[in-house]
């Protein structure tokens, strides 16, 4: 009896040291778990370790709150890649290619723009190879840049850089940038040239008349004498000619479109065809008018007849006997900003002289509606221009042929007149040449929409 | 193979590719360039080009190594090895591109102060323009794996050909209408030969492409016929 009895009070005891052991056992598994949680929840380092938050005892408390902690993980996560998309957009938005690679070499950031280099497969290849060298020579600590020159055409200059990305001193990897750096380079070209041109055009016949007025005073002979004054006078009539352009191209710059009024095209290139009849019969070039239609530009009759008489100047100049110069007008939804043309083949070179190039400075007061457009043409059987000049004839006193420009004549500064004209009227140039084969102008303006 | 070995390998394998994309780059880059130089008579920059050369036979000496050393130590099968053995093919292709681009730059001081008619300067410009087009599709073709776009190389070679074509007629002719000497005329033909045969490495570069995709080459089908004339005669 006794013995049972205690066997009873012992096996109590054990139930009882068990139990309790468990309670404190589950109790502190309870602590750690809330530990964990706190830690997970970011809140844990302000706590001193066993001080679990004292409203989360029973294992539901727990799985409440570890579920709300999960809802804040996933928001978390969620700005988290709204953040990267962010970076990544607003890497995007950069005119210059940047990469990013960690400590092993592998690409963990890039923008638009350097994928598109990096992925080249032509001439671009060798910036890719550039950039994957600096970012070797970056990883070992070293930043450098280099240069890489593409012939093109378009010919284009990218300046790489690598650098190291450290913190600290300790290496987290490295960051290439690349930027096309091809229009300040070309800015500056033109600007050197310029002023070169310039001092040649307006030295060349000053200088001339110089010296002829020079001999003419020694000069006995009266046939000589003749000859001389007529030769003063064609090398004064040449300065006038560059005087009278450079006027009028200040004035197409910096008086935009003064008067503008309702052009009627066909009439306006026929007139042209005209006034250039005889120079066309003289080189034995047929200039053909265009097909009649009714379109109407709303423009400067003025600057248009200039620039159309210019773009007609050139093409006959450049033309061989026996060859046509083109005019035509056509309606246009401006989508093909290389229109076909049979003539240059349709994968000529084009250059595109657009407003963005030049400011505009008076918006027509009928804008363009459903990107209508209107395109003039000219096209020639000539000599064409040579692919790597189609940017630069534009450009005032720019010659492709510096040989063959005296015997032409010209200022150099009639392609200039013809962009501003353009810009003026909110239009762009485009160019599509070949050589040997022929050039084709495309002037396009803003369609006049009639105001109801 | 072990994981770690496996990755060096497909690094080297990487590089092989870079390599070759970078040297189709410096082939591309020289077409254009050495036209530019064909076209203005500038000796300085065909020279500058010809110097250039030799980076791109130290590029692929170095791709070359690397092919040879994915072969001793790695003995890699199936696609790993077409890759290998195309990559090897490729090498030379291109390479012998670039050596076709110095050909032309030799060329330019031979045509020194030779006035060159438009209609034959468009012509140069248009090769030009076709063989950078092609090497530059062979070398995506190759870069991206794309059977599709390799098959398709063989097609557009074939403007190259006909621009090449009529290309000699002009030269010809501008030599008949007394404006070049016979020996510019034959120097300008064998220049134009130059063009033509960057595009047919090209061509032999998308060849090995879809040899690397699809296993085949269009030499196959040839090959083919030979087995089975060659089976019939022995019967």
């Amino acid at each position: 009896m006794l013995i049972a009895l205690v066997t009873v009070a012992a096996a109590l005891a054990v139930a009882l040291v068990v139990l309790l052991l468990l309670v404190r056992g589950r109790s502190s598994a309870a602590e750690r778990l809330g530990r964990v949680v706190h830690r997970f929840a970011g809140e844990g380092e302000e706590r001193r370790p066993g001080e679990a938050r004292l409203d989360h005892n029973s294992l539901d408390d727990w799985i409440t709150y570890l579920e709300s902690i999960a809802t804040t993980a996933a928001m978390t996560a969620n700005l988290a890649e709204r953040d990267r998309a962010r970076w990544q957009l607003a890497m995007n938005e950069l005119a210059v290619g940047v990469v990013l690679v960690d400590e092993d070499g592998t690409v963990c950031a890039s923008n638009a723009l350097a994928d598109e280099m990096m992925s080249a497969r032509d001439a671009m290849a060798l910036v890719g190879a550039g950039v994957t060298q600096l970012l070797e020579s970056a990883q070992e600590g070293q930043a450098r840049s280099r240069t890489v020159k593409l012939t093109g055409p378009p010919p284009r200059v990218i300046e790489i850089s690598g650098h190291p990305v450290a913190s600290d001193s300790h290496a987290l990897g490295a960051v290439a940038v690349m930027a096309d750096c091809t229009d300040g380079v070309r800015t500056d070209e033109v600007r050197r040239d310029f002023v070169a041109n310039l001092s040649h055009e307006l030295r060349t016949p000053v200088g001339a008349i110089a010296l002829l007025s020079e001999t003419l005073a020694e000069e006995d002979d009266a046939a000589v004498r003749t000859r001389l004054v007529d030769r003063i006078g064609a090398e004064a009539e040449r300065v006038r000619h560059i005087i009278d352009d450079l006027l009028e191209l200040s004035r197409v710059e910096l008086e935009g479109t003064m008067a503008q009024e309702s052009v009627a095209v066909v009439p306006l290139l026929c007139e042209v065809a005209h006034q250039y009849s005889e120079h066309a019969r003289k080189q034995e070039v047929e200039l053909v008018r265009p097909a009649d239609s009714a379109i109407v530009l709303h423009a400067d009759r003025g600057q248009l007849l200039r620039a159309v008489g210019n773009l007609v100047d050139n093409a006959i100049k450049y033309s061989d006997p026996g060859a046509e110069v083109r005019l035509s007008v056509a309606p246009s939804s401006g989508d093909d900003r290389a229109p076909s043309d049979a003539l240059a083949g349709a994968d000529a070179p084009v250059a595109h002289i657009g407003p963005s190039e030049v400011p505009v400075p008076a918006d027509p007061p009928s804008g363009p509606s459903n990107g209508a457009w209107v395109d003039i043409v000219v096209a020639d059987e000539g000599i064409g221009i040579p692919a790597d000049e189609t940017e630069r004839v534009f450009e005032r006193f720019y010659r492709v042929d510096k040989a063959r420009a005296r015997a032409t004549g010209g200022t150099g500064l009639g392609l200039s007149i013809v962009r501003h004209v353009v810009a003026n009227h909110g239009g762009e140039v485009m160019l599509h040449s070949r050589e040997g084969v022929g050039t084709t102008f495309t002037l396009r303006f803003p369609a006049y929409q009639a105001s109801p | 193979m072990t994981e770690e070995v496996r990755t060096e390998f497909h690094q080297l394998m990487d590089e092989v590719r870079a390599d070759l994309v970078q040297m189709g780059g410096m082939v591309a880059e020289g077409i254009s360039a050495v036209t530019a130089a064909l076209l203005a008579g500038d000796i300085g920059g065909a020279d500058q080009i010809i110097a250039a050369d030799d980076e791109l036979d130290l590029l692929s000496l170095e791709a070359e190594e690397k092919c040879v050393q994915l072969l001793a130590l790695q003995q890699p099968v199936a696609v790993d090895l077409r890759t290998i053995l195309t990559d090897l093919r490729m090498i030379s292709e291109i390479e012998r591109s670039g050596d076709l681009v110095t050909n032309i730059a030799k060329a330019v001081a031979r045509l020194h102060g030779v006035e060159l008619e438009p209609r034959v300067r468009g012509l140069i410009d248009r090769m030009r323009e076709q063989a950078v087009r092609l090497t530059a599709k062979a070398m995506d073709a190759y870069a991206e794996r794309d059977a599709g776009l390799a098959s398709v190389l063989n097609d557009m070679d074939d403007v190259l050909d006909d621009l090449h074509n009529e290309y000699i007629v002009a030269v010809f002719e501008s030599h008949e209408l007394g404006k070049i000497i016979i020996q510019h005329a034959v120097q300008l033909a064998v220049v134009g030969r130059f063009y033509e045969r960057i595009g047919d490495h090209a061509v032999n570069v998308a060849e090995r492409v879809e040899f690397l995709v699809t296993g085949e080459l269009p030499e196959h089908l040839g090959a083919n016929r030979a087995r089975a004339r060659r089976e019939q005669d022995d019967c």
